[in-house]
């Protein structure tokens, strides 16, 4: 919502540029430090300790997002996160944003594709007033047609600023839309300008009827709290609301792809760029082995993570023929996500040379067995950073909720670091051969043909 | 240790309007054998370590060569007479510690967060020794660098955001080093050679214009004995003198500008501003709160409510006053479609008008300071962020209580000292208004 942290929408620059390093990071120390519970409403709760300053912060993750959407109505999501901040009957207007500021808090929200979240950080002994204001928005939020209209052209600002003109956000966009042909990740979080154009305030209080409810939401807390004293705040302002019946999810699966997809625009007075997507599992996927996804997470960290990655070395310092190069794969995506590479070829470098590069290091992969000393390093990197995103409680609470929200159980949080230690160089070369065929890949150019 | 070190520790507590909050931390002051000072703190919740090391080598030290002290940072880390950028780079990936470098235009800092734990902390802080005492800068990492940055620049190019900052930049400081990108320029760039290089690391990566910050949970002895380490890896000869006589000076604009300039994008950029004060003027924090009221507090600014909330106008606007070394700038930004370009200019203008000849209102000033007052725990609740408030007091040589000081002086800021700090380092009568956009942005 606010403009100055920038992560309301996507993923794509949150997760995209910085991906490898929040995979690699997702980990956990002492389980004794964390409480969970579920209410009698269905409201989760998930209370982590970390008193290291007075300071805590309160999200609370509601499990929809742009993969409930359907045809003509995307982009609902995240409207209606927009929306939340238009205020309530007992909060109406600015009134929730002006009590958390004057308290010395922060506040803001994000969609992405699985979820939509709301949080706020402020100093400890004021987080009733955040857990007041926030249950409040989850039952008695007013949408007026007067408010709506002018939010949905901020909102459509919003796509022009990060989407529109913007070659990266185009080509993103365009690869999810070419990838997918049924599944939900077909569509953008942020919704097609079209949709936008016919949204209405119905839409949003339909939506915000039929998915915000205690049953459909976890509650994450961490910082310097009790956790007696936080349940029990926690229970008096949610304790009260009733479950409703949460909707049957349009199960929208993936059918078979028949080849490699090929998709090349052409943007006006914009750099060349290539962007690729090969198919891959996620956690919750059925009839896959889960190492095949720690082991996806390894392969990634082989191409792209460090100077010595395969990527960085190959395109970047051999070839001198990119100035940037990338990949990254999310495993704990609700439904089956994209393992992404993308390069920004160095200017006046052709697309074509890259491709061939990228073949021939996708090759590799597939025939050789990675070094010891490649795992090693991928290894070295996930133990600190699991040490690292300590100093973050924003950090820890982002990764409870979106776990939670999107695969169901935080314990595989705690086996994390364990997970990706025990990955092989024999699996990593499975999941080369079975993931990073032409029936799983799509590519999406940008001015190839432009020089 | 002789009778030169110096140690201090002082106890930072926090209090928030409702005194209800503590936040303790305990900062030491410490100066190394030939002058360094440093200033460490521990947090032992994590075992790790965070070293920030601050020089006076940001890119106002570039000269004609633009870009030179962004492009000798970013080869610090590609060679040592002893070992090749792979084998640099390795040793740090297999310890998991992250080297980093940064660029502003008043500054420059070099920076390492490792594990504490003695396997992986002993050899990247060697490493991170040999960097600081030792970098070779080889000619083929220099093209290859240089390559990159130059593709990037013209990347730059045709983003819409970057074109309209540099142009602003540009200008409302005319030559002054403030003018350029950080970065450089294409044309400066290609021309540096390795010997700018190596006299740039000489010259400023240097002990005599170097602060030391430490966040770790080690302890003091262990701190003490690596800040040390540190400050011998320094070169330490004599700094040469900037040449001030021939340097730009800055120029006050004398009268309201508007600038176009056509770009194909559906959203204008627009910049508007001019030139403010310099870190430590007495109207820093007269003005950081009225910035605060009018544009500089996200959803609570008068630009977010008037523009955003109101009219739906924009998804962001904001305005910042940045006080530098030399005169910094007073900036407001906003990206709008191209057809509402104009409508926007005009209630920008209107509205920093009525701002610097009525100020904020009671129940805004009181919110602010309020806002201001209870956040400060948040400025300081990981490592992260108290190694950076610790490296801006050591930079800047702010009294260690900064920041208690800063909450009594913010709480008896009054209405009259903001119209006040306004009227003298405002001038909304010489605005500069910059527009990148499509036709339709045109006036």
């Amino acid at each position: 919502m606010s403009f100055i942290n920038n992560i309301n929408i996507l993923k794509y620059f949150l997760i995209f540029k910085i991906f490898a390093i929040l995979i690699l990071s997702i980990s956990f120390d002492a389980r004794a430090e964390i409480m969970e519970r579920t209410l009698e409403n269905g409201l989760h709760v998930i209370l982590k300790k970390d008193a290291r300053a007075p300071v805590v912060t309160s999200h609370i993750w509601y499990k929809i997002g742009s993969a409930d959407e359907v045809s003509g109505k995307t982009g609902l999501s995240h409207a209606l996160e927009h929306m939340m901040f238009k205020g309530t009957k007992n909060n109406p207007g600015g009134v929730f944003s002006e009590i958390i500021a004057k308290l010395g808090g922060k506040e803001n929200a994000f969609t992405s594709k699985d979820y939509t979240a709301y949080y706020q950080t402020l100093p400890s002994q004021h987080l009733e007033h955040a857990i007041k204001l926030e249950s409040d928005r989850m039952s008695n939020l007013v949408v007026s047609k007067e408010d709506f209209l002018k939010e949905i052209e901020v909102i459509k600002e919003e796509r022009r600023l990060r989407t529109d003109d913007q070659s990266e956000g185009i080509a993103y966009e365009q690869l999810y839309a070419s990838a997918y042909t049924n599944s939900s990740y077909h569509d953008p979080i942020i919704g097609w300008m079209e949709d936008l154009n016919n949204m209405t305030e119905n839409d949003i209080s339909d939506w915000y009827e039929n998915w915000y409810a205690p049953n459909n939401a976890t509650a994450v807390i961490v910082g310097d709290i009790d956790f007696d004293k936080t349940m029990t705040l926690v229970e008096k302002y949610y304790g009260g609301k009733k479950a409703v019946k949460i909707k049957d999810r349009i199960n929208r699966s993936e059918p078979f792809q028949f080849g490699e997809k090929n998709v090349s625009i052409e943007i006006k007075d914009k750099p060349t760029y290539l962007i690729m997507g090969y198919k891959v599992p996620s956690l919750n996927a059925k009839n896959v082995e889960k190492w095949e996804c720690y082991a996806l997470s390894v392969l990634s960290g082989i191409l792209s993570s460090g100077q010595n990655s395969r990527l960085q070395k190959v395109l970047i310092r051999e070839k001198k023929i990119a100035s940037y190069a990338d990949s990254g794969y999310y495993m704990f995506s609700r439904n089956n996500p994209l393992f992404l590479i993308d390069v920004n070829p160095i200017v006046g470098k052709k697309i074509s040379r890259i491709e061939v590069e990228l073949d021939k290091i996708v090759k590799e992969l597939k025939t050789k067995l990675v070094s010891q000393k490649e795992l090693d390093r991928i290894k070295a990197q996930v133990l600190a950073s699991e040490v690292y995103q300590r100093d973050s409680i924003d950090y820890q609470a982002r990764v409870l909720g979106m776990v939670k929200t999107s695969i169901g159980d935080t314990k595989i949080i705690e086996k994390y670091t364990e997970s990706i230690a025990s990955v092989t160089a024999k699996q990593v070369r499975e999941v080369a051969r079975k993931y990073l065929v032409p029936n799983l890949k799509t590519v999406v150019k940008v001015n190839e043909n432009i020089q | 240790m002789n009778n030169k070190i110096i140690k201090i520790t002082y106890f930072l507590i926090i209090m928030t309007l409702s005194n209800l909050t503590q936040a303790n931390i305990e900062i030491s002051q410490y100066e190394t054998k030939n002058g360094i000072k440093v200033l460490y703190t521990k947090a032992q919740n994590i075992p790790m370590i965070d070293i920030k090391i601050t020089f006076d080598a940001g890119s106002n030290k570039d000269g004609d060569i633009k870009g030179l002290s962004m492009l000798t940072h970013s080869l610090l880390d590609e060679g040592t007479s002893k070992m090749n950028s792979e084998s640099i780079a390795s040793t740090f990936e297999s310890t998991g510690a992250i080297f980093n470098t940064s660029v502003n235009k008043d500054k420059s800092s070099i920076s390492l967060r490792s594990l504490t734990e003695k396997k992986y902390l002993d050899p990247s802080i060697k490493m991170f020794l040999k960097i600081l005492s030792d970098s070779v800068f080889p000619q083929k990492e220099i093209n290859l660098q240089k390559d990159r940055t130059i593709s990037s620049i013209i990347e730059d190019q045709t983003d819409p955001s970057e074109i309209s900052m540099n142009l602003f930049f540009k200008e409302i400081y005319g030559n002054y080093p403030y003018a350029y990108p950080s970065i450089g320029m294409k044309n400066t760039l290609s021309k540096i050679k390795r010997k700018d290089i190596q006299n740039f690391y000489r010259n400023n990566i240097n002990s005599r214009n170097s602060k030391i910050v430490i966040v770790s949970s080690l302890s003091n002895k262990e701190v003490i004995s690596l800040a040390e380490k540190i400050s011998k890896s320094l070169n330490n000869s004599e700094l040469k003198k900037d040449d001030v006589s021939s340097s730009p000076k800055i120029l006050k604009n004398s009268k309201e500008k508007y600038i176009y300039k056509k770009f194909n994008s559906e959203q204008a950029h627009i910049y508007i501003g001019g030139l403010s004060i310099k870190r430590g003027s007495k109207y820093q924090l007269p003005l950081y709160v009225g910035n605060y009221i009018f544009g500089g507090s996200g959803f609570s600014a008068r630009l977010m409510q008037e523009l955003r909330v109101k009219r739906g106008l924009t998804y962001g606007v904001y305005s910042y006053i940045y006080p530098m070394k030399d005169v910094g700038p007073f900036v407001i930004g906003i990206e709008t479609k191209a057809e509402q370009a104009q409508e926007s200019v005009k209630l920008i203008h209107k509205m920093i008008k009525e701002f610097h000849k009525n100020g904020p209102s009671d129940k805004e000033l009181k919110h602010a300071k309020e806002a201001i007052i209870n956040g400060f725990p948040l400025r300081i609740d990981s490592n992260t962020d108290i190694l950076n408030y610790l490296s801006m007091i050591n930079y800047y040589n702010l009294p260690l209580d900064y920041l208690n000081t800063f909450t009594k002086k913010i709480s008896k800021i009054t209405k009259k000292d903001i119209l006040e700090a306004f009227e003298k380092e405002v001038d909304v009568k010489n605005l500069v208004t910059l527009v990148v956009g499509n036709e339709k942005a045109k006036k």
